[in-house]
């Protein structure tokens, strides 16, 4: 085939670009370690690395949720436990106080640290977390929760609300509890527990001590250790969803490095294909361009 | 000898212009479009002397042009298709670049926004987690903006291109008309045998430079002249005439550009979807397949963001114990009036639920009587009229268009565009940190004095995007039951066909005369008849309250057992019965737009209460929830996520850009080739010619020593006298 002087010349010119052109996109895959720099490049395999962008956000923010879930649950699981301590040192003075052996002043000796246990339920009671909210408010987290009327009166003004947090794509767990399920409201007890424990502190003052107490008081304890063990339950549950989050965290970071993270030996061995290329159509523009006949007239 | 000498001089002056030709050629060995030249050459006729015929040299017929009219009109097709895919490859290139970038789409933004609502979820009275819900949407609308500026700026220039390519195309066209008036004006020996090589080379290259602009056609004519014809056979060159193309406005948006043909003494009419190929061909393709498109798939996920938030914000209750509201403001759909609209007509559009939504463009348009709504991107018409246009207002794809004052006349049409302006029109409502609502309206509680084992969960409000179900029952009752929350919210609610239901703080009707047992369908706010009903029964297009919830909502009410398993709902109920009602563990119970969950054992006597939310600063339902929207799918029917709608836009641009790029690359090849073959018939070779040159020198040289031995044998017969 005839081929013209000037297409010789675009020829040579378009080929070297076309290798530069080429070898720059091995080097910009290299350098940016992706292999999908724009959308183009792979459509759907750009969705792909959306979606799982998002599930990487999503699940990193679900451990999130779960520290902050942990630390509010840890914050009632030992204030639980210093209600439980308190409630067993109660029992110990309620069963001293129904001792035959005690007298009317040993009695009230009793029931100043009883008094004194009262108050310590109470402050127990209105703890607040890290943030400054009172835990077992319900809803009304920002009001103190239960308040001391006076002549062995206690009232909540909380309501029933149950913070909840969501830890995994399907999973939620609740990260507070009522104080009127906690406190108030004690399955096989008739008063609340401050309101026994008050009780309790007044007819030792009187020298009338009461074995029922020591009923109150268990139910008191039993009440609690059943919500602590609801605390513990939802403890392990945030646990396994850590585990799980972060297996599927994982298997995101690796899904979404296979679709669009570079193969680096691949992209070596290119870019030296193309560098090559280069080289080669560089020397043979040089050689081609360098005959002319016109040399030799 | 005579003869002699005069055979060498025709030898002598052919070779000087078959040099002179080769000094041409060679000259334009890189002039884009010259065809080399040959001078070709036959015997002098000869002469009848003494008997015989005696050869008398050498004589010019022609210099010709060696010329193929296919593979030049192959070279300028593929001219035309390889500058509309580039063109169409590099502007792409422009936006897929834009959404290639990680950090600057939309993706990260809304995860961040998302992230700062389910820090919020974790501590909902924290101001400062208040704050950055605000400031993360911020960043939402914010990103929205830029990305739909940038769009615009690639519109603006567009327009630009489209105006200096017009321009283009009619200084070229000016340019061919003169090289046909110069080609008209030169000798062209008898019977047209001998044009002019060199003008034709210009006009052919001029015409291959148009078909860089757009694709064309051409006609040669008799006398040496070429019409020249573009889109569907408009004239643009016809002799030494150039018409002329303009640029004039879209009759609906003055901002949209479209190219017209100005025929000699007429008015421009439209002929920007009648070009194809070329640079032209490359822009339009552009802005109509993919920008358009991307504009408006932004803009529906930018109304995806907000509406599906807006909604779920109004059912939620603000820090200082106020109904949410919207959470972000959203741009109406535009209807824009054809200038040459001859009515009064005002119509108005708003946006009724974003999960019906398309990313097409829709034209009104009155015909007579008939009032139809098409769908350009599948030319899907809807006729309005049946629905009752214009006197009602009615519900297309999402949208509910109404006509605020005046009346179309005859012929008028509009142009609506629902999310067009969507990402632009993006920004957040709530300014202030305690307005946004992370707590629930209501809170549930068990009565202290229960004797039973009865639970009651913290309740929730009932969407209005939830599914519904209704069954209408000949006699004219309807049951509906609410399959997100699985709760029964009538049953054998005496109902008249055409009557508003309220739900959920959803109102539609149902129409026509539906059969016994006909269902009916409400899902994402998108209204469908069941296909297995029997009857003619329709429901209407459902619009949501101001507040989205049911108006009673946070009417006090008391769940009263009167056994373990009998209860009934005391308080303001509407609507349902509430009384006598069959108690069944872990069954959703729903009264005024709440649902919630009684599980275990009440005793009789026992009571549960549902109450207006006060001081519950705390309470985080309202904020989860708002997290999890990222989660629902509220667009196309409920079948995608926003981030996943957002996702499909990213691929489909990456997927044209593709094309465009594949397109490119092919028609670069074939380009290539064409041009490849039309150089191998007209191309100058250098070292051809410099053959072609020693050879014709050597000629010219041979007859120049016919001329001295001419002379010399001239000579010896002198001599020879003398």
């Amino acid at each position: 085939m005839r081929v013209s002087t000037s297409q010789l010349f675009s020829q040579g010119i378009s080929s070297i670009m076309d290798q530069q052109s080429q070898a720059a996109r091995s080097q910009m895959e290299l350098s940016s370690g992706k292999r999908i720099l724009s959308p183009s490049d792979d459509p759907s395999g750009m969705k792909t690395v959306l979606d799982l962008g998002k599930a990487i956000d999503l699940t990193t923010q679900y451990q999130r949720n779960a520290d902050s879930a942990q630390a509010r649950l840890s914050i009632e699981d030992s204030t639980l436990s210093s209600a439980t301590d308190l409630l067993q040192r109660a029992r110990e003075l309620a069963v001293q106080g129904n001792n035959g052996s005690q007298t009317a002043e040993s009695r009230k000796g009793i029931a100043t640290e009883v008094r004194q246990l009262v108050d310590g339920m109470l402050s127990l009671a209105n703890t607040k977390d890290a943030g400054g909210e009172y835990l077992f408010a319900g809803y009304k987290t920002q009001q103190q929760p239960f308040v001391d009327n006076g002549a062995g009166g206690y009232s909540y003004t909380g309501d029933q609300g149950q913070r909840t947090v969501q830890v995994g794509p399907s999973r939620q767990v609740a990260t507070s509890d009522s104080g009127s399920g906690v406190f108030m409201n004690v399955p096989g007890s008739s008063q609340s527990v401050f309101g026994t424990l008050y009780k309790m502190a007044t007819d030792l003052e009187a020298n009338t001590p009461t074995p029922a107490t020591i009923d109150d008081i268990d139910a008191a304890i039993k009440n609690i250790s059943n919500v602590r063990s609801r605390v513990g339950a939802r403890l392990n549950a945030i646990d396994d969803q850590r585990n799980l989050n972060d297996s599927n965290l994982l298997q995101y970071k690796q899904a979404k490095s296979s679709v669009e993270d570079v193969d680096v030996a691949k992209a070596v061995s290119d870019l030296q294909q193309h560098l090559t290329g280069l080289q080669a159509a560089q020397q043979s523009y040089v050689k081609i361009q360098g005959l002319s006949l016109f040399n030799y007239l | 000898m005579a003869d002699l000498l005069q055979t060498s001089v025709t030898g002598l002056l052919a070779y000087q212009r078959a040099l002179s030709t080769t000094g041409h050629n060679i000259s334009n060995v890189n002039t884009p479009g010259y065809s080399r030249q040959r001078v070709e050459m036959s015997a002098t006729n000869p002469q009848f002397v003494g008997g015989s015929y005696v050869g008398s040299g050498v004589q010019v017929n022609t210099v010709r042009r060696i010329y193929d009219q296919f593979l030049t009109d192959q070279v300028r097709s593929s001219t035309s298709l390889q500058s509309q895919y580039q063109t169409t490859q590099s502007l792409a290139s422009q936006i897929d670049n834009m959404l290639g970038d990680p950090q600057a789409g939309i993706a990260p933004v809304l995860q961040s926004f998302f992230g700062a609502m389910h820090d919020l979820a974790n501590d909902p009275s924290s101001t400062a987690a208040r704050q950055v819900v605000l400031s993360q949407a911020q960043s939402v609308t914010t990103r929205f903006q830029d990305m739909s500026q940038r769009l615009d700026g690639l519109r603006q220039g567009v327009n630009s291109q489209i105006e200096t390519q017009v321009q283009e195309v009619n200084a070229l066209a000016q340019s061919i008309a003169g090289v046909n008036q110069d080609i008209l004006n030169s000798p062209k020996g008898s019977g047209n045998s001998q044009l002019p090589n060199d003008l034709l080379d210009r006009r052919d290259q001029l015409v291959n430079e148009l078909s860089k602009y757009t694709s064309l056609q051409t006609v040669a004519q008799d006398d040496g002249t070429l019409n020249v014809f573009i889109g569907t056979g408009q004239s643009l060159v016809v002799g030494t005439q150039a018409q002329k193309l303009s640029v004039t406005r879209d009759p609906y948006d003055p901002v949209r550009e479209q190219i017209s043909y100005v025929s000699s003494g007429g008015t421009g009419a439209d002929i920007s979807s009648q070009l194809t190929g070329g640079s032209l061909g490359g822009v339009l393709d552009f802005r109509d397949n993919i920008l358009d498109p991307a504009i408006n798939n932004l803009g529906r996920v930018a109304l995806g963001v907000a509406d599906s938030i807006n909604v779920q914000h109004r059912l939620g209750q603000s820090l200082t114990g106020q109904s949410g509201g919207d959470f972000f403001n959203t741009a109406a759909p535009e209807v824009l009036p054809n200038t040459g609209n001859t009515g009064t007509a005002q119509v108005s559009a708003s946006l009724n639920n974003v999960s019906g939504l398309t990313t097409s463009n829709y034209v009104l348009a009155r015909n007579g009587a008939s009032y139809t709504l098409t769908r350009q991107s599948d030319g899907a018409v809807t006729d309005l009229g049946a629905l009752g246009f214009p006197g009602a207002s009615v519900t297309v794809d999402g949208f509910t268009l109404n006509v605020a004052s005046g009346a179309m006349a005859d012929g008028d049409t509009f142009l609506v565009r629902p999310t067009y302006a969507g990402a632009q029109g993006l920004s957040v409502a709530v300014t202030n940190t305690n307005d946004v609502a992370a707590a629930a309206p209501i809170v549930t509680a068990a009565n202290s004095g229960n004797t039973g084992t009865a639970g009651i969960d913290t309740g929730q409000v009932n969407s209005p995007n939830d599914s519904l179900k209704i069954t209408y029952h000949a006699g004219g009752t309807v049951d509906v039951l609410d399959q997100t929350t699985g709760a029964q919210l009538a049953t054998g609610l005496s109902y008249t066909v055409g009557n508003n239901l309220s739900f959920n703080g959803l109102t539609f009707s149902l129409g026509g005369t539906p059969a016994d047992g006909a269902v009916f369908h409400v899902d994402q706010r998108v209204t469908t008849p069941d296909p297995a009903n029997g009857g003619s029964g329709t429901i209407s297009a459902a619009t949501v309250s101001a507040s989205a919830t049911d108006p009673n909502l946070t009417n006090p009410v008391t769940i009263v057992f009167s056994s373990p398993t009998t209860y009934s709902v005391v308080g303001a109920v509407t609507g349902t019965p509430s009384a006598g009602l069959t108690y069944t563990s872990g069954q959703a119970i729903s009264f005024n737009g709440w649902t919630t969950k009684l599980t275990g054992t009440p005793a009789a006597g026992d009571t549960f209460t549902i109450s207006p939310n006060a001081g519950g600063v705390g309470d985080n339902r309202n904020a989860l929830l708002l997290a999890n929207v990222q989660n629902a799918q509220s667009l196309d029917s409920g079948r995608t996520t926003v981030g996943g709608a957002y996702g499909s836009m990213v691929a489909d641009v990456g997927t044209r850009s593709k094309q465009a790029e594949l397109a490119n690359t092919a028609q670069t090849a074939l380009l290539k080739q064409s041009q490849a073959a039309r150089d191998a018939v007209s191309g100058v070779n250098l070292d051809e010619e410099a053959a072609n040159m020693v050879r014709f020198q050597q000629a010219y040289q041979a007859s120049a020593k016919v001329i001295g031995t001419a002379s010399t044998l001239f000579n010896s017969l002198l001599s020879a006298l003398g």
